[in-house]
């Protein structure tokens, strides 16, 4: 693939999520969300942009830059974005490592909600709280692989907390 | 693309400050240009007239010698006219009259001559209409004091003088090398038979003598000092007022070095946002934009901004060169100018030329620094933010300098011209690829050696006093040791954090800019120079 088409399959079918959220500075959070859509050639009716910044919350907030919104509200903006192009793959760097514990807590379950949607979702963290939202876990030491758990499909809704005792044993985060 | 424009439009609208420092940057770069240049030109065709002299084009001038002014006759213009090397003698006399013009009386000079004979000699030159003669009664004046005065062909002037009038119409404008008058009084020319059937008497005259080609001026007249001492001729070298003006000079030396400032000026200002803005490229890529959207996103906002900071440009630049003018007005240095009221000079090549220098700048420094960054593979980027501090570079060096050239190939008039003292010429060098490469070669020695006197004169202390290798950040010193890839030892062979060696930017601006820039740059991003921002590693 050439890397215009490249970009093309990235933009279509990658969602990204950082730890610094990445928003572009110059454009309101509804612009941010809506912007993978422009550049992909389509026109997103405000409805759709409204209901994906609906879905995390934030359809109060449209209108505001990323300079006006907290950490977690520009997180929650970024998960729209990665999220509003319906995309196959969502990669995760970090994604609650600058929230504090509520809205990690938040994100965490929008994104748990997406993989039981179909969504790929692959995570990077180093929290284990985070970890505990996977079904499965490959840990990396020093850039080798050291560890793999797999969590067997639970019912839904499945607490973290449970998740944790499950794989840690429970005691480290009682 | 319209959702390009539409995203173009609201980075540019949603980013006021951001956008008003770069139009602004444009409109002082633009403001400048137009200011010195209109300022340059109106000196200059205000000179114009004063520089070519009622007398340009004799050889000698030959007046009647003693204390008691002794009438000239066409008798003696005869014999300097029969002496051996004489081209042309031509009597002109002249009287001061007073001109009647819309009913005002203002003091003129009425000059009676052989406007053919005149003209045959090269004394003066016809620019419209007709010369007066015998059989065309009528005057002759400087098509630039016509212009002044509203004057057209065919209107009518009445000259008084003692009493006497004599009303005739204007037949022909004359050139800038004619007859006239230097400043203040108005200069009509007419013939000296209508002078002489008007009756009025001239005050002073004169016989123009122009030589033959070749003939040593001074060597003819040592010759026949002796006939015209008999004759009562005293010789005077013609005046032509070539004395320059050194503000006229200084005008000319700054508007040729005023596109490269300009040039710099902006490419600078811009330099310094995108390389602020090079985080925001990257976000860009990841959001999904091809590199053709992201080039086009930064031309359309090069463009937007240019066109903005042209007009405002031109607005400034327009008072700028008004007040420029006043000031020069008043200057002792040019009181032979006849500087007021003062009409600008702003010729239609300037003002397209400014616009388009500012529309063209603007577009080639924004859009250039993302052509660099968008030629990386995605995920290859660079370190984030980046480690080196905003520099001109030898873009802005390039530019300034083609900013010069085009800037002095258009300086004589509004023409394109190889003047033969320059190295190269640029238009030149746009129709012609081998003259083009050769210009290339030649800025980049010039580049190259900039760039070596500066390093040599900051060799041994870096930035702020600094041991050239305990600068880090500054562009041109290497990287801190700190900051430069370790092979792994978990993956011998491969190096962690930055991808690829970057390539050491070139740093030929002056110290003090790149000083500038590197504090401002460290300051606005709080950079520390000690970790690279490396975990692009999707």
């Amino acid at each position: 693939m050439s890397g215009e088409e490249l970009t093309v399959f990235r933009r279509r079918h990658i969602g990204y999520i950082f730890q610094s959220y990445n928003l572009i500075p110059g454009l309101t959070a509804a612009q941010n969300v809506a912007l993978p859509a422009c550049l992909d050639g389509r026109k997103p009716s405000k409805a759709a942009v409204l209901e994906a910044l609906e879905k995390v919350g934030l359809r109060h907030r449209a209108g505001h830059k990323p300079e006006q919104l907290s950490g977690g509200e520009q997180q929650r903006v970024a998960f729209a974005r990665a999220l509003f192009n319906r995309p196959s793959v969502i990669l995760g760097d970090e994604p609650t490592a600058s929230l504090d514990a509520a809205n990690a807590s938040e994100v965490l379950a929008i994104l748990r909600r997406e993989a039981d949607a179909g969504t790929t979702v692959i995570m990077i963290t180093h929290d284990h709280k985070a970890a505990a939202y996977a079904d499965r876990i490959i840990e990396l030491r020093d850039g080798r692989l050291s560890d793999e758990w797999a969590i067997p499909a639970q019912p839904k809704p499945f607490h973290a907390r449970m998740r944790l005792q499950m794989l840690f044993g429970g005691e480290a985060y009682e | 693309m319209n959702n390009i424009w539409r995203i173009a439009l609201g980075g540019i609208v949603s980013k006021p400050g951001r956008t008003s420092i770069l139009a602004l940057a444009v409109a002082l770069g633009i403001a400048l240009m137009i200011s010195i240049r209109t300022a340059y030109m109106t000196v200059r065709d205000a000179q114009a007239p004063i520089h070519a002299g009622t007398e340009a084009g004799a050889d000698w001038i030959l007046e009647p010698s003693g204390g008691e002014p002794v009438p000239l006759t066409e008798e003696t213009a005869s014999a300097v006219q029969a002496l051996p090397g004489v081209r042309s003698a031509i009597l002109r006399e002249s009287a001061f009259v007073k001109v009647n013009l819309d009913g005002t009386w203002q003091p003129g000079i009425l000059f009676g001559t052989d406007p053919e004979r005149e003209q045959q000699a090269g004394l003066l030159q016809l620019k419209a209409g007709m010369l007066p003669g015998n059989d065309v009664p009528g005057v002759a004046i400087r098509h630039q004091l016509a212009r002044r005065l509203g004057l057209e062909l065919g209107d009518k002037i009445t000259v008084t003088r003692q009493g006497t009038s004599i009303t005739l119409p204007v037949v022909g404008f004359l050139g800038p090398e004619g007859i006239g008058s230097a400043s203040g009084s108005i200069g009509v020319t007419t013939t000296r038979s209508v002078m002489e059937k008007a009756g009025l008497s001239p005050s002073s005259g004169k016989i123009l003598v122009k030589l033959e080609n070749g003939i040593n001026r001074e060597q003819w007249l040592n010759e026949h000092r002796g006939f015209l001492r008999t004759a009562g001729l005293e010789p005077r070298v013609p005046v032509t007022y070539s004395h320059q003006s050194p503000v006229f000079t200084v005008l000319l030396i700054a508007s040729f070095l005023g596109p490269a400032f300009s040039t710099i000026l902006i490419q600078g200002s811009f330099a310094i946002v995108m390389r602020q803005r090079e985080q925001e490229w990257q976000l860009w890529r990841i959001v999904g934009a091809t590199r053709r959207q992201l080039r086009n996103l930064m031309l359309l906002e090069g463009v937007f901004i240019g066109v903005i900071g042209g007009l405002a440009g031109f607005a400034i630049g327009l008072v700028m060169a008004r007040m420029i003018v006043r000031y020069l007005a008043s200057l002792e240095l040019l009181k032979y100018s006849p500087m007021e009221p003062v009409p600008l000079a702003i010729h239609p090549v300037t003002i397209l030329f400014s616009l388009l220098f500012g529309v063209l700048v603007a577009v080639a420094a924004s859009v250039r620094p993302i052509l660099n960054e968008i030629r990386k593979p995605f995920g290859r980027t660079g370190v984030w933010p980046s480690s080196a501090p905003p520099s001109g570079g030898r873009f802005g060096l390039w530019l300034g300098g083609s900013a010069c050239l085009a800037a002095l190939s258009f300086l004589s008039g509004n023409r394109s011209i190889c003047w033969p003292d320059l190295p190269v010429c640029y238009p030149c060098c746009l129709r012609f690829p081998a003259s083009s490469m050769r210009f290339h070669a030649r800025f980049r020695n010039l580049a190259v050696l900039a760039e070596r006197s500066f390093h040599s004169a900051s060799s041994g202390s870096g930035s702020m006093g600094l041991p050239r290798r305990e600068a880090p950040g500054c562009c041109c010193s290497p990287l801190p040791s700190s900051s430069v890839s370790r092979p792994s030892t978990a993956h011998p062979g491969r190096t962690p954090g930055r991808r690829s060696p970057r390539k050491k930017p070139m740093c030929i601006f002056p110290a003090i800019w790149t000083r500038a820039s590197c504090t401002g740059w460290r300051k606005s991003t709080g950079w520390k120079g000690s970790r690279p921002f490396s975990t692009w590693s999707l």
